[in-house]
């Protein structure tokens, strides 16, 4: 019984530590933003490896996801005689949910893990410790790009996303489902608004944000080597997934 | 394949990101730079449930404009319609509300008038509204009245229809035929039986006949009888007529007297006579209407006077004495009083006199013995009294402050101003904090400017009750008109 009740003191003291170390670094970093020096090359090379290098994977998630909402869609409307609204379906759940959702869980899964496998890594070794004697800080030098990276490079790819679904939805349903294309973009346009768009894309702010915090503290706090390494990777794949999703939730109830 | 540097992917990214961002945004919200294009007519629907802004205008099916706002105006739904310049709306177009398709979108189609009606102008007004049944309540009137016909024919077609339909109708008209032979065959066959009918018929009313004969028989054979009745009869409305001819006698007479009556009422009404002038002069009911309100009044000052006796000993600490004051409060009005009051103060009443001695002059503080008289009068206003008037043998204001609920009373005074300035005027600040209905306590500050040493502090006790006698002594004295 006492065990029971130890246990559960210990989760939730946990959680309060954690979460309150995560606002810690995130403070820290915001309030390094502003402090030069900038260290773009650092940013740059953090943007490259978040954005550019998510490219493919999130072009390949983006069309076939539209075009499996495409076909799904068509198979529903068509009972209606409603097929000219498979082009609105598509580019509403893209613009609004899969979208930004979708970007952000592949780029937890392929950036946010090598994050917290590399600052991991680095705690490690102790190299972070080799920064603190070298008076550099490691929450400037490494934690601070990885976040603007994030928060600048989530929302372009969430945009190519949207774009790229929207094409796959009008392949699948001009090409192969015989939808009139006057039709299909004639009424995604009428049915989308540019605030679908936006949504989607504050959203995917939010999401950048926390994918690289959750990585970055995952790495950054990795004790008990080449082990901890790796749990911390999981840990902030799991974590950062279920945050984006319990986030979005709370972020569309106050959007729409 | 070139080799880019990380900040050149970096930027081609993001250049592409921001070049499909606003791609999509142009395509999906037409967004103008600038002012918007095209002009704005308004429209006036009943209803325009199920239009939302930026809901297409269409003429002939063609996309012309927008609906830009949608308004409440009168009861009315107003709509401000942004129409493209090149296109031209004529006055006698007409404004529908249709629906694209059976689950679509609302727009506004513009039908077109005559080709040669002038076009409106910038903030031009569609006057001209038809409204369209509903096509959901459309097509489910028409679903119910498509299976009803289905109905029908349905039931007609398994009855007529087929093999076994027509053998039935034969069997119809086959019986038809077969019924109106034995018609035929029944009205032969008792062609003699009608006659005999008829005969009898014949025998009926011959028997009629003798019934009636006899009927006359014996109203001849008791005719002696049905004469006196009628005798009877007639002496009985005899009487009736002499009744009335009394009573002819007395009409005139009781018309002499309703007109009478008549004339003394046409009288009185023209004012004739006393009591005519009394009833008709409206200066009679004027008069009355006066007096009552004159005794009203005076009933009601007479209610509202009210008038105080109070007496209250204030002991002067400095002067080792008491000062008497009795006091009566004359009360017309809840807001204003006369209070008439008899001081005796121990120190007597002062006077400056102007003494010359020798060709010198000099002014000397006299004081004697004597009672020294106060004449008031006070207005009061909500919590705050002011009164003025002769304070003890001096003229003098004063300004009182009540509080709980009149319990507690501060007051100020000053009389007795010499305006040789040899000496200060008599000032006096005080509290009266009333125990119950009648008794009371001050307590306060006499004469505290005073050059001769009068100042003193006071404690003092008195009591006050409203005396009813003294009121009708008062008020008893004729009244004044309001």
């Amino acid at each position: 019984m006492r065990e029971l009740f130890e246990r559960l003191g210990r989760m939730a003291v946990t959680a309060v530590t954690v979460t309150g170390n995560m606002f810690l670094i995130l403070a820290q970093a915001v309030y390094f933003i502003f402090i030069p020096p900038y260290k773009l090359r650092n940013i740059v090379k953090q943007m490259e490896f978040v954005g550019v290098k998510s490219l493919f994977v999130v072009i390949l998630t983006g069309s076939f996801t539209g075009m499996v909402l495409a076909m799904q869609s068509f198979n529903a409307l068509k009972r209606f005689g409603a097929e000219s609204l498979v082009g609105p379906t598509v580019a509403l759940s893209m613009a609004r949910e899969l979208g930004p959702v979708l970007t952000a869980l592949m780029v937890t899964g392929r950036a946010g893990s090598a994050m917290a496998t590399e600052l991991g890594t680095m705690r490690v070794t102790e190299q972070i410790d080799a920064l603190y004697t070298m008076a550099i800080n490691p929450v400037k030098y490494l934690i601070t790009p990885r976040i603007v990276a994030g928060l600048s490079m989530l929302p372009i790819l969430t945009v190519i996303t949207d774009f790229v679904g929207v094409i796959g939805g009008y392949f699948v349903g001009v090409t192969l489902l015989n939808i009139n294309p006057g039709v299909y973009i004639g009424r995604t346009v009428d049915f989308v608004n540019v605030d679908d768009i936006m949504y989607g894309v504050t959203k995917s702010f939010f999401f950048g944000l926390i994918i690289t915090l959750v990585a970055s503290y995952q790495g950054f706090y990795t004790t008990g080597g080449a082990e901890g390494v790796g749990r911390a990777a999981t840990n902030a794949v799991v974590v950062g997934c279920v945050l984006i999703l319990v986030s979005d939730y709370i972020l569309t109830s106050i959007m729409f | 394949m070139l080799k880019l540097s990380a900040e050149a992917k970096v930027g081609i990214f993001v250049f592409i990101g921001l070049i499909l961002l606003v791609y999509m945004s142009l395509r999906v919200g037409g967004i103008k730079f600038g002012r918007e294009e095209g002009y704005t007519l308004t429209v006036r629907l009943d209803n325009a449930s199920g239009l939302d802004t930026n809901a297409s205008v269409r003429v002939a099916g063609v996309e012309v404009g927008r609906v830009r706002k949608i308004l409440l105006e009168d009861n009315k739904a107003k709509l401000v319609l942004r129409i493209r310049p090149e296109v031209k709306i004529g006055k006698d177009f007409t404004a529908v509300l249709r629906t694209s398709g059976m689950l679509g979108e609302r727009y506004l189609e513009l039908i077109p008038g005559s080709p040669n009606a002038p076009s409106l102008e910038e903030g031009g007004d569609i006057t001209r509204v038809a409204t369209y049944a509903d096509m959901e309540k459309l097509i489910n009137l028409l679903a119910d009245v498509a299976s009803d016909v289905k109905n029908v024919t349905a039931s007609f077609s398994s009855v007529l229809g087929g093999n076994e339909g027509e053998a039935t109708l034969k069997n119809i008209v086959k019986n038809l035929e077969e019924v109106t032979e034995n018609v035929n065959a029944i009205i032969k066959e008792n062609d003699k039986r009608f006659s005999t009918v008829m005969v009898n018929f014949e025998d009926f009313s011959a028997s009629i006949k003798d019934a009636s004969r006899n009927l006359n028989s014996l109203i001849v054979e008791n005719k002696d009888n049905l004469k006196g009745g009628v005798e009877n009869l007639k002496n009985a409305s005899l009487k009736l007529e002499e009744a009335m001819d009394t009573l002819n006698k007395i009409a005139p007479k009781v018309e002499d007297t309703i007109s009478s009556v008549d004339s003394i009422a046409k009288k009185i009404d023209r004012g004739e006579g006393t009591l005519g002038k009394l009833i008709n002069d409206p200066t009679t009911h004027e008069i009355l209407n006066k007096t009552l309100s004159g005794i009203n009044n005076y009933i009601d000052r007479t209610e509202r006077f009210r008038t105080f006796v109070s007496y209250r000993g204030e002991f002067l600490f400095d002067e080792q004495d008491t000062k008497n004051y009795l006091s009566l409060k004359v009360q017309p009005k809840a807001d204003k009083y006369y209070l008439f009051e008899v001081v005796d103060d121990p120190r007597g009443r002062r006077k400056t006199e102007t003494v010359t001695i020798g060709g010198a002059t000099t002014s000397v503080t006299k004081t004697s013995q004597e009672f020294k008289l106060s004449l008031e009068l006070a207005k009061r206003f909500e919590d705050l009294a002011i009164r003025g008037g002769v304070i003890e043998s001096s003229g003098g204001f004063g300004i009182d402050y009540y509080m709980l609920k009149d319990r507690v009373k501060i007051a100020f005074e000053a009389f007795d101003f010499d305006f040789n300035k040899k000496r200060n005027p008599h000032l006096k600040i005080g509290t009266l904090v009333r125990l119950n209905k009648y008794f009371f306590v001050t307590a306060g500050y006499d004469d505290f400017i005073s050059k001769d040493g009068f100042e003193s502090a006071y404690l003092g006790v008195g009591f006050e009750f409203e005396d009813e006698d003294l009121k009708y002594l008062f008020t008893s004295a004729p009244s004044i008109k309001p």
